[in-house]
């Protein structure tokens, strides 16, 4: 290893704690969902309302349910259920997902803005 | 076995080592292919030990040989040749490669700022990683949550690219041991 190595290591390193900084800090809680069906929003709820959602997808209906500023799947038809698993969401900007499904929920409001690298 | 009649053409050294280069980065790369990962987008990327001892050793037109055929090959082997996935490897293996021809020529031209395999590995993990995730996010899933996930991929391609350049530098200097006796046959 050269001094350089060091350096550049270094410098990486930092840029990954400032990408990690401008995405999780700033980050607030959202208040509203937004559903997405292959890409095209087919639905905003707000999120202090309790709702228990049935969307249909691609492969099949799945189970959405918001309360207390939050939302997230609970009933899927997808294999790996990796929606699911992924829990509630509460965060603007934070996203859960089923490829499989075609199916996505974002949270929106707080903010929602990204750093540098995403906008 | 003859050679087609119209063909003159015999394998130089560079053909050579390109052909055994890439055949040991091919066979890692499809071994890698066959491991599960825990997160989609993240393994270790052993091949690219291949490119930095390709680069180290014979140059840049050799690794790009090298980096090249693997992606190329490889693919058709693990049967995702011009899948998505494909895209995303290439994009990856093209971004990581001009980034560590970038830094190699810059080491040649200025001594205080030339890499060890560890720094151009990390370097190019980490282009390699940013370029597919580029192309993940504008091509494939243009979703702003996407983004979330970066710093994630950043910090594991950090650390796979620290891992694969540590070997690289073991190899190369295994290799250089092994020519220094040459009744133990070099490689």
């Amino acid at each position: 290893m050269t001094r350089a190595d060091v350096v550049v290591i270094l410098l990486l390193a930092v840029v990954v704690g400032w990408v990690a900084m401008a995405q999780w800090q700033g980050r607030s809680t959202a208040t509203a969902v937004a559903i997405y069906r292959g890409g095209e929003r087919i639905a905003v709820h707000d999120v202090q309302q309790r709702q228990r959602l049935t969307v249909e997808g691609r492969i099949g209906t799945a189970h959405i349910h918001i309360e207390d500023g939050r939302a997230r799947f609970v009933q899927s038809p997808c294999q790996r259920k990796v929606c699911i698993h992924m829990g509630w969401q509460q965060y603007g900007g934070a996203v859960a997902a089923c490829v499989p499904n075609g199916l996505s929920l974002q949270m929106l409001g707080g903010s929602t803005t990204f750093d540098g690298i995403a906008s | 076995m003859a050679l087609p009649a119209d063909s003159d053409y015999r394998p130089d050294a560079l053909d050579r080592r390109v052909a055994g280069l890439a055949a040991v980065a091919i066979a890692i790369h499809v071994l890698e292919a066959g491991f599960p990962s825990p997160v989609p987008g993240i393994k270790p990327g052993l091949a690219n030990v291949v490119t930095l001892v390709a680069l180290l050793r014979h140059g840049v037109a050799c690794a790009a040989w090298v980096a090249g055929l693997r992606v190329l090959v490889g693919s058709l082997l693990v049967g995702s040749f011009l899948t998505p996935t494909f895209w995303l490897s290439a994009t990856g293996a093209v971004s990581a490669f001009v980034v560590l021809a970038a830094a190699y020529a810059v080491g040649r031209a200025v001594p205080a700022l030339r890499l060890s395999a560890v720094g151009l590995s990390v370097l190019a993990a980490m282009a390699h990683m940013t370029g597919q995730f580029m192309v993940a996010w504008t091509v494939f899933l243009p979703h702003a949550g996407l983004t979330v996930l970066l710093p994630v991929l950043l910090a594991a391609a950090l650390v796979f690219g620290l891992a694969s350049g540590l070997v690289a530098l073991r190899v190369l200097d295994r290799m250089q041991r092994l020519e220094r006796a040459p009744e133990a046959g070099g490689y």
